[in-house]
């Protein structure tokens, strides 16, 4: 199994839109290290020959009559937002 | 005479329908219980007023001749499960201010049957954990011994319903989350097979593995409040549309099997927790059962292959949290990439952040065959061992944990050893199962110590009338 560095977890940290202490890189490194090991157990059978499973459920394409429901209240939605101006989201300026 | 807190779920229905007490008086008492037992920190948010609200409104209705299967019962829901106009949290910093502009579909169901929802139980964050105390509102406390955990992440629903703050509660079991905790504290825990109840307003962990079940007192409340949730939705498009009654409803165990796999008493295993299960498994054997020896091979590659699995599904999931159209955001933010990064180091715990972080880490370019795709095809070989074993009985019989409840503050700091807990209890998600976790016997110390019985997919009935015979007749 390959090393786990501070590059891959400042990598992963970028990926995962989180911000890390020297500390906190140096923990996640020693426990991305133990869980590795343990996920050696997935060594154990030729994976060519098996096919993946991303769902137990043999369904596909579930389909539905495209009716009219009722809408989510506006006001509601908006309420959850941490900051909004009347009916916007407000965000910082995008394009620098 | 029985204290109307200690009351199982059906005594009290039958109670509210002969009107014996009122939904006021029982919803009262129990908001009583909430209070008295509030060291437990089984509730993040108590609803005292909309409770008290709806025991009278479904007083009113019972004095008007009416009734419906949960009308004026008290019940808790996990705080990972959307209530309209009830703060949900997920016990997460990030969700704390948080209202759902809708109902769950299971709260729906819940509101249908006439129940009166009192709180929203505290559980890990995000269900992310096996304790309950990755909680940003506290650790939940043990009912039975409150120095230890409540198991988790439902730990808050399973706490509050041995302690008596409520009549039944929903859990929600990603790797084991309903069981394990209800096994900690000596109740009784159901995750459905995956697909039976839908999971539309069940805020997202790992969307291949979660499912809503119920945790009570007995068994029979728990196909009761079962049978209330299940059911299509076409508002989850993994929702099941065909019988979810594929079990079988039976009161003697004369032609029953029951398969013991090998797998699942490994030679570590503490002994109280063995011998408790096999004498289970004796008593089965005594009253009519067949005993069937099964394997299940794959089993030493599920955790490896839950923890990669569930880790890449909540990374995604995850991503949805950019602090802007819902939940908090971090002050001080210049630009875009503030508002994601500051918001997401600032309110997401370090469990979560972990989990996370492996998520991406398995997906990202370069590790993907490795693992996410290889743990893909371990799930193939997981769900095909299950399907295997099942074609020979009727369930199958294991520990639900290698240990009983720890104390608190154990373990917190070895993420990895932690992560055994769960052991016995993530195969049956991968392979999507049914699960009911009973209580079977108890350690040295008094500690409930739990069973578990696997079904064949929608055969819950199955499984509760094995769960509801040894409830009679078989704990010593």
């Amino acid at each position: 199994m390959e090393k786990i560095t501070t590059e891959t977890i400042r990598h992963t940290a970028m990926l995962s839109r989180i911000e890390l202490t020297e500390e906190e890189e140096r923990g996640m490194t020693e426990h991305f290290a133990a869980l590795l090991k343990q996920m050696e157990t997935l060594d154990s059978f030729d994976a060519a020959s098996v096919p993946a499973t991303a769902h137990i459920l043999s369904a596909v394409n579930v389909l539905r009559e495209d009716v009219a429901g009722e809408p989510f209240d506006r006001e509601k939605l908006l309420g959850c937002a941490p900051e909004r101006d009347e009916n916007s989201y407000i965000v910082p300026r995008v394009v620098e | 005479m029985t204290a109307l807190t200690d009351k199982t779920l059906l005594e009290i229905k039958s109670d509210l329908a002969a009107k014996r007490v009122s939904s006021t008086e029982v919803t009262k008492a129990i908001l009583g219980q909430i209070e008295d037992m509030k060291h437990l920190n089984a509730y993040v948010t108590v609803c005292a007023d909309q409770a008290l609200a709806s025991a009278a409104e479904a007083d009113a209705r019972i004095a008007a001749g009416e009734d419906a299967p949960l009308l004026g019962v008290p019940v808790a829901v996990k705080d990972n499960i959307c209530t309209d106009g009830i703060r949900t949290t997920c016990a997460s910093r990030f969700l704390e201010n948080y209202i759902p502009p809708y109902d769950a579909f299971v709260v729906k169901k819940l509101k249908e049957a006439g129940a009166v929802i009192v709180g929203k139980t505290n559980m890990d964050e995000f269900a992310m954990g096996s304790a309950s105390d990755f909680s940003a509102f506290g650790a939940v406390k043990n009912a039975v011994d409150p120095t230890r955990v409540a198991g988790g992440s439902s730990g808050g629903s399973a706490s509050a319903v041995a302690s008596r703050q409520c009549y039944a509660a929903l859990g929600s079991d990603t790797g084991g989350s309903i069981r394990q905790p209800a096994a900690f504290n000596g109740v009784v825990g159901l995750k459905p097979t995956y697909s039976a109840v839908s999971r539309y307003g069940l805020i997202a962990f790992a969307s291949s593995l979660d499912q809503i079940g119920p945790i009570t007192r007995t068994v029979a409340d728990c196909k009761y409040v079962y049978d209330i949730i299940k059911g299509h939705d076409k508002m989850d498009s993994t929702s099941y549309d065909g019988d979810l009654n594929q079990g079988e409803t039976f009161g003697t165990l004369k032609g029953r099997k029951i398969g013991v796999a090998k797998e699942f008493f490994p030679s570590a295993l503490s002994s109280e927790i063995k011998s408790a299960v096999e004498k289970a498994i004796g008593f089965y054997e005594a009253n009519g059962a067949e005993i069937v020896e099964t394997s299940i091979q794959s089993f030493d590659m599920a955790l490896a292959c839950y923890y990669i699995l569930s880790s890449a599904e909540a990374s995604s999931n995850l991503s949805r949290y950019d602090g802007i159209k819902y939940g908090k955001r971090a002050s001080g933010c210049k630009n875009l990439r503030d508002i994601y990064y500051k918001s997401r180091t600032e309110f997401f715990g370090p469990e979560v952040k972990r989990r996370i972080m492996l998520g991406n880490f398995v997906l990202s370019s370069g590790y993907y065959d490795a693992f996410y795709l290889r743990a893909s095809k371990a799930r193939t070989l997981i769900k095909q061992d299950f399907e295997d074993a099942l074609a020979k009985c009727d369930a199958l019989i294991c520990p639900i944990a290698p240990t009983t409840a720890w104390k608190i503050g154990r373990k917190v700091n070895n993420p990895a050893d932690a992560y055994l807990e769960d052991i016995f209890t993530v195969p049956v998600n991968i392979a999507g199962l049914p699960g009911l976790s009973l209580k079977c016997g108890e350690d040295k110390d008094g500690l409930p110590i739990g069973m578990q019985l696997i079904g064949r997919p929608y055969c819950e009935n199955t499984l509760l009338s094995l769960g509801e015979i040894f409830e009679k007749g078989g704990r010593a």
